[in-house]
Formats: structure tokens, sequence, C-alpha cells
């Protein structure tokens, strides 16, 4: 997978905001102020580019990929795709716009309903949006079947028989029904097995290479993320705090944060053990009012750090990283 | 079994009426109350070819005639007449096409509106969800005999009154269920996924959500049916129900309180038909339950194989 520059943006998001309203504790309580789950993110993928969002539960990775999907309401922003503004369209707009931007969600149990047979399952995109029915529908999932890796007759069972790692595959499919240009993946292998989420990794990549789809492919794993991003960006307390090209990012890390991340990675060597240069403590607590958000658990914390929130700045070619100490 | 294993797919199972009829038979007490209820139903279509009399011909010589097994009693009057000399069993009869008709046009009419207003209010949410949630509340708190009889005392009773104003006080379970099931497949994530995936708001709700609820709601109409079944015949007993010539079970019992002492069976035979069919619309809704519930389902399944087993240990002994 290279890592060039890929040319004319097919998603975009502009300082991309979303907060949730917190509701008061008692009625003769002071309205709180809102949470800020996503601060004025900016990134753009390209064509049959991955995009990996990497943080912890909390971080609001996950709300940037539901943003993309006109599932959370935006405070500020906007997310373009293919040049037209995507994030204040009307539900029949936004249900047309789904042939284009499709999801793989995380828990392959919970997304596949019980009741239908998988070929149903797979072929309701194309029924919805008038793509195809009858024997063509019929066809194209046989179609699709295959490229996932799930045998013919799978298409006759119900979810309820197959494994986590051939639901996943299930939901793969349903979402590549229509050829859709984007996908985003949100935690896609977290609810699987580790012995078949390679499978499922690898089954994106060869998807990409074949279709030629975008992903934005949301974890928590580091190794996983390395192996399907072409590009990453780390994300803390619902801001980008550093993006850049997977290796640029694996071989020089620039924030203190995805420092600490990676030097979070067990090795599994005694000998080449690294010694642990910077480890933070404690967990994602109360986002500070002003200043950086991570300056609480920051080893290199300085007084600008509490005052002003650091902007995010190339520190090296083509290299984004928001620390004013990095 | 082998069957699985050689092809790979499961061994072709049996139509889902089939397995489900040889399942009711197994349960003994819900297979009598199915028989007796279907008897019941048959009765009540074709009763004027059941019945051995028309339940309204007065037979003033044959007065309070006791059943054929008691002395003076004739088989021409199977279970006797009351003190107009009409024949009890022919009452009966005709009796249960009026409880039945009512207990089927309330379930239907409760029903349909209930669902309706649930799914409404859990779809929409909010201030229509609280606005409507406290409306059923409301009219919950109210006891809906006493609404029935103030109401049909006022507008006079007719059958189609009954109806009405059985369904009005009626629809307030349906209502909650609905909302409640709704409220909580909303958040699975396969409705989620359809909504992703760019279905309609129409098909979300009659292709993944409904399904959800016909189970539990199949429980309920029975239920909620043999409840209809009892209003209805209490309404009547007191009088603001049927009026004659029409009969109604509750009726035939309220003629008959004034002879209990004389002639028992004037309120014994309709009071026995109203509750071995309330009786076997409960049994029946038990077995319902527990058959459209998959762990319920699984124990049941449990406890034959151990049944079985135990029996096929008594005969090597």
């Amino acid at each position: 997978m290279s890592s060039e520059t890929h040319a004319a943006p097919l998603i975009e998001a502009v300082g991309l905001s979303v907060s949730y309203p917190v509701p008061r504790a008692a009625f003769w309580h002071r309205k709180p102020a809102p949470f800020r789950a996503v601060e004025d993110v900016s990134f753009s993928i390209g064509r049959g580019e991955t995009l990996g969002i990497v943080g912890e539960s909390g971080s609001g990775k996950s709300t940037i990929g539901r943003a993309l999907l006109g599932r959370v309401p935006l405070s500020s922003g906007r997310a373009v795709f293919h040049g037209r503004d995507i994030s204040n369209l009307s539900g029949g707009e936004m249900r047309r716009m789904r042939r284009h931007i499709q999801a793989v969600m995380q828990d392959p149990y919970a997304s596949l309903n019980p009741r239908m047979r998988v070929a149903d399952i797979i072929a309701e995109p194309l029924l919805v949006h008038g793509i195809a029915s009858g024997s063509e529908a019929h066809a194209r999932v046989a179609e699709l079947l295959d490229l996932v890796g799930l045998p013919a007759d799978a298409g006759a069972r119900h979810p309820g028989t197959f494994s986590g790692g051939q639901r996943q595959r299930i939901g793969i499919a349903r979402a590549l029904a229509m050829e859709p240009a984007f996908i985003v993946a949100d935690e896609p292998v977290s609810a699987l097995d580790v012995s078949v989420r390679a499978q499922i990794v690898n089954l994106f990549r060869d998807l990409q290479e074949k279709l030629g789809v975008s992903y934005l492919f949301i974890a928590h794993d580091l190794a996983i993320v390395r192996h399907v991003s072409h590009r990453i960006a780390v994300v803390y307390a619902g801001r980008i705090v550093e993006m850049s090209a997977r290796d640029d990012l694996y071989a020089t890390p620039i924030h203190p944060y995805t420092r600490a991340l990676l030097d979070a990675v067990p090795v599994p060597d005694p000998l080449h053990r690294r010694a642990r240069q910077t480890t933070i403590r404690g967990e994602l607590g109360a986002i500070p009012s002003a200043g950086c958000r991570f300056a609480p658990r920051c080893p290199l914390a300085t007084e600008q750090c509490r005052r002003e929130a650091p902007p995010l700045v190339a520190k090296a070619p083509a290299h984004l990283a928001a620390c004013w100490n990095a | 079994m082998t069957d699985l294993a050689m092809t790979g797919r499961p061994a072709k199972k049996p139509s889902v009426p089939a397995q489900l009829l040889r399942e009711l038979l197994r349960d003994k007490p819900a297979a009598l109350s199915t028989l007796f209820l279907l008897l019941l139903v048959f009765a009540a279509i074709f009763a004027p070819l059941v019945a051995p009399h028309d339940p309204a011909t007065q037979a003033l010589r044959a007065r309070l005639d006791p059943p054929f097994w008691l002395e003076g009693g004739s088989w021409s009057h199977i279970l006797g007449t009351d003190n107009l000399g009409r024949d009890v069993l022919s009452r009966i009869i005709y009796g249960a096409r009026t409880s039945l008709t009512v207990g089927l046009c309330v379930v239907a009419i409760a029903g349909s509106f209930g669902v309706t207003i649930g799914l409404v209010a859990a779809y929409v949410g909010g201030r229509v969800d609280n606005f409507v949630m406290s409306w059923v509340d409301t009219q919950l708190s109210f006891p809906d005999l006493l609404l029935a009889l103030t109401v049909l005392t006022v507008l006079g009773s007719s059958p189609v009154t009954v109806v009405v104003i059985l369904s009005i006080s009626g629809w307030m379970v349906y209502a909650r269920m609905t909302r409640g099931i709704v409220k909580s497949t909303r958040n699975e994530g396969y409705v989620e996924a359809a909504e992703l995936v760019g279905c309609s708001i129409p098909r979300i709700i009659f292709v993944h959500i409904l399904p959800n609820l016909a189970a539990p709601l199949s429980t309920l109409l029975i239920l909620e049916f043999a409840r209809v079944i009892l209003a209805e015949a209490a309404l009547s007993f007191l009088g603001m129900g049927i009026q004659p010539p029409a009969t109604s079970w509750g009726l035939d019992i309220a003629v008959g309180k004034d002879h209990i002492f004389g002639a028992w069976w004037l309120v014994t035979f309709p009071g026995a038909a109203i509750a071995l069919t309330i009786l076997s619309a409960n049994l029946l809704a038990a077995w319902v339950r527990t058959t459209a519930d998959p762990q319920e389902r699984e124990k049941r399944f449990a406890r034959s194989a151990a049944g079985r087993q135990m029996r096929e240990r008594k005969v090597e002994a």
C-alpha cells in the first residue's frame, strides 16, 4: 500500500463539531454547557484511500463517523462529498445519499435482522433504492456473497447460523451492494475473535483494491489500523491531535499522546522491550474548559498548554500535530 | 443429524404449521382448550343447525324443566328449560354467538387502535409520547366497568354501543405494550443498519420493527378476548348490555338468578360456558406465550426429552 497523496478528495470534513446537550441534574439547576464530543475536526479522504481513526473509548471517534453518515446533527462545520455539502440534507436526500456512503457496523450480531434470510438482508439496499429486484437482485447477491468469501448457499440461511466473522462478511456484502464510493467502518472487528480479525481486515483491503472504495476506518487497535490505513488520525477528547501518513506516524510520532499510545503497545520479545519513555496515567476525564485538552495528562504540559489550545499544524511535511512543545 | 453431516444443510424440517400442531397436541391443557374454543366457534357459526330449538321460542307448558338426567327431564331439552320454557342449551349456543362476536369486534377495534397509537407514540417520541402515555395512565385509573355502565345508561344499550364502549375502555394495554416493544426494537443494531441502508420509515416499521410484536400481541389478544367476554357478560347481567330478545350468557344468568333455588341449571350452564371459555382462552394464551418465547420453548423441549428418557429407562428396568 502506497502512501502517495490521493488527489481530489472524495469526502471532506471541514471544521466538524458535534455537541450533545447535557440534561440538567434537576429543574432548579442551571442548564449545563453541552458536551463537546467532537470539535473542529478537519480531514479529507481521497478515492481508494483509507483514513484510520484511532482513539480511546469516549474520544469521539465513533461520533466523527456518525457525523459523516448524517446520524448526528453538527453544531458547526460541514461534511462535503464530491464537492457537495451533505451536512444538512433532508430525510429523502439523505436516503438517496446512502447509495454512495455506506457503513459497516461494529456488532455483527446485532446488526443483522434475525428474522430475515441472508439473501434478503443483502438485497435490501438494492430493493429500497430501486436498483434491482427479482432475479437481477438474486444474481447480484450471489456475486456479493462470492466477493466477501461466503458460500453461494449462504443466502438461503438465517444470520443465526453464522459465526461472528461470517456475519461481519454479510454486513460488508450489504454495505457493498450499492457500490458505494465511501464506507464508514466503525470498529468493524472489535467484536470478533482475535483469530478472525485478520481475515476481515484483509477482506477490507482486498475489496479496496478490487473496487477502489474509500474507508474511514475507526478502531482503538493500533496494529489493525496500521494494517489497513494509508493515513492515520489520532483523536483525543474530540480533537485530532496528530495526522500523517501511516509510516510517518509509526516511525516518528510527534504528539506526546501518540507517543504514549505507541509505547503502550506490548512487545512480545522481552529482550527488545523498549524503554517506556512516555507513559500517561489516568483516563479520559473532565475536559478542561480552556487550553489543550490533553494537558491534564500530558508529561510535557506547560502554562501555555493550559491557557491556549494548540492548533493542528504541519510539524513536518504532510505530518500534522497539535502540540506547543513537540 | 446424519443428513446434516452429509449435505452440510439442516435436514428438511416439517412445515411450520405442522410443527406447531404437534407441539400443541403435546400440551394437553392447551390442546383441550383449543378444541373447546374451536367447538364453540363452530357452534356459534352454525347455531341454527346445531341448536335443537329456537332460543326465543317459549313453551309455557314446559317451563323450568330440569336437565334430562333428572326426574321430569326429557331428551328434547337436554339442559332443561327456563322460566318461559325456552331451551337452555339452544340459548347457550346462541349466546356464544353474541359473546364471540362482541369479543372479536372489541379485540379487533381496540387492538388496531391501541397498536397504532402506541406505534406513533414510540416513533414520534417527545411531547407526543408524553401526552399519549399520560392519557393512557389517566384512562387506566378509571374503573372501566363503571364508565361503561354510565355511558350505556345515558346512551341506551345496543350491541354496537357495547362494542364501542368496551373498545374505548380497552385499547390502552395494546398501546402500552406496542410502545414498549417498538421503543426497545428501535435501538436494535439491525434497525439502525436498515436506516443506514436507506430504508424508508414505513419499511423500517413494517419489515423490521412490527414482526417483533406478533408473538406478544397474539398472547395479549387472546387474554383480552377473554376479558371482554367477561365484561360483556357482566354488563348484560347488570341489564346494561345485550337486551332481550337477543341472547347472552350474562343475560341468562340474570334471568336464572331469580330461580336459583328451584332451577339451578338456569345459572349453572351459562356460568359454566363463561368459565370454560375464559379458562380455555387463558390456557391457550399461556401456551402461545411459551411457544413464542425461544427460551421457554427450549425448556419445554428439554422437559419433554427428559420425560422420554425417564420412560425409556423405566421400560428397560
